[in-house]
């Protein structure tokens, strides 16, 4: 939790907190879902939903500077009333939680689909995952947000380095003719997309450490810019050089398409750059999860919830999720439905709500905040 | 693996436990206590093959027909 009055995050790291966020898992997966729905066209299918990425910055940050001082759990019973905001808090909580859980298990089925572990047990890796990210979770926002910036800029780097080297082998004129798919086609592909993109909404998780609304709209904006660009650019590069079919039969496109480069080694830097943002985004969703729950049983500090929730979330990403198909099979059949409803929909009501109540002079979001930042962060602080 | 884990979330409960009741933390303790055995309920179904239901299923439930509507618009 926060060093909220020192410590502020500003538009660049923003940027570097939700592309690692939303592109860990929307680069990896987006391209086989969107290539088997919309074939060659798949690459639009990423354009056709950033008007959706934009529409979801404006709604979190116009909602998250209605109540800029209260975490997104504390202000929900201020618009819905006690009972049915915290009842749309632990919704979110768990909302949140089965988000972490299937991450980590799609980070462990990606370390071992790339080969890169083989023998070790699958809950060991999990296991070392989450405690690297239970000590960033422990050591709070700053700690977590300063690392993210350094780990975003390793990443572009050497994904930018694999991209460069991909480029000379793509063939464009397998993306010929362009929008043959019709856009039926195109709007199935971009489901997956919408979801993703969707992720934006953590902007209001983080809000009330952000430096001003104006950040938090710059940064949503650019992001949502970035991971239009880096998303179509990678299906791009699969399906012009892997094929239509290539691209959708394959879970993790962007690994199977440095296969075709006669360099060797650009696959252990682009497994690395993928180890370091898996521990981002799980971090960053563990950390929604420990706060939500803190603001929700309205605790001052989250420091005892760490341990306990992140044992939680490695039980059931193991008890949930046994095989790699099962994971898969539940998130394309899960997915879309749950972003529409709680990345879409429910903050869209939630801002209306908001704004009559604030308009009818209803909305009282002067209380004072219940949660308070841990003693290590306070050190740390006080360090700097 | 699965023993080693039961026996962090139980070291994990002591530490967690003795820190909560030391400063009279009663509400942390609930919930310390509430996830710790939730967890070890879990743990406890893996290693014995029950299959309890998760909060994947639930998921599921209440979405998969919301999915299938939405990928109907598209058909």
């Amino acid at each position: 939790m926060n060093n909220n009055d020192t410590y502020k995050i500003g538009a660049y790291t923003i940027v570097a907190i939700l592309v690692t966020f939303i592109g860990t898992t929307a680069v990896l997966f987006t391209p086989s879902t969107a290539a088997a729905a919309a074939k060659q066209d798949a690459w639009l299918a990423s354009f056709a939903v950033l008007p959706l990425a934009i529409y979801v910055v404006y709604v979190s940050s116009w909602l998250g500077s209605l109540f800029p001082d209260k975490g997104f759990v504390e202000y929900l019973p201020l618009i819905l009333g006690k009972f049915l905001g915290k009842l749309l808090g632990l919704g979110y909580i768990l909302f949140f939680f089965w988000f972490t859980i299937t991450v980590i298990s799609e980070s462990t089925i990606l370390f071992y689909g790339v080969a890169l572990f083989r023998l070790t047990p699958m809950l060991a890796v999990a296991l070392l995952g989450i405690i690297a990210s239970s000590y960033a979770v422990f050591s709070g926002i700053e700690s977590i947000s300063r690392s993210i910036w350094y780990l975003w800029i390793i990443t572009v780097v050497l994904f930018a380095l694999a991209v460069l080297q991909i480029m000379p082998l793509a063939k464009l004129s397998a993306l010929l003719p362009i929008g043959e798919s019709g856009w039926k086609a195109i709007g199935e592909g971009s489901l997956l997309s919408m979801a993703f993109r969707g992720e934006l909404l953590y902007l209001l998780i983080i809000y009330p450490f952000l430096r001003s609304r104006r950040d938090a709209l710059a940064g949503g904006l650019v992001t949502a810019i970035i991971l239009t660009i880096f998303i179509s650019l990678t299906i791009v590069l699969c399906i012009s050089i892997m094929g239509i079919e290539g691209t959708s039969r394959n879970r993790f496109s962007i690994f199977s398409l440095v296969d075709y480069l006669e360099t060797t080694g650009i696959k252990i830097y682009l497994t690395t750059v993928w180890i370091l943002v898996f521990w981002g985004k799980i971090t960053l969703s563990q950390f929604a999860v420990t706060l939500g729950l803190t603001q929700l049983c309205g605790f001052k500090s989250n420091r005892a919830l760490v341990l306990p929730v992140a044992m939680l979330m490695l039980i059931m990403s193991q008890a949930s999720y046994p095989s790699s198909v099962e994971l898969f099979t539940h998130v394309g059949d899960t997915f879309p439905g749950v972003a529409l409803t709680f990345e879409y929909l429910i903050p869209t009501l939630l801002l209306l709500t908001a704004v009559i109540k604030k308009k009818m002079g209803m909305l009282d979001n002067n209380q004072p905040r219940q949660t308070q930042e841990p003693e290590a962060n306070q050190a740390q602080i006080s360090r700097t | 693996m699965l023993y080693i884990t039961a026996a962090l979330i139980v070291v994990i409960a002591i530490i967690e436990f003795f820190h909560l009741i030391k400063n009279r933390q009663w509400g942390e303790l609930v919930v310390v206590g509430g996830l710790l055995l939730i967890s070890m309920v879990y743990n406890i179904s893996l290693i014995q093959d029950w299959q309890l239901p998760t909060i994947k299923d639930g998921m599921e439930l209440v979405f998969a027909p919301v999915t299938t509507y939405l990928e109907g618009l598209f058909k």
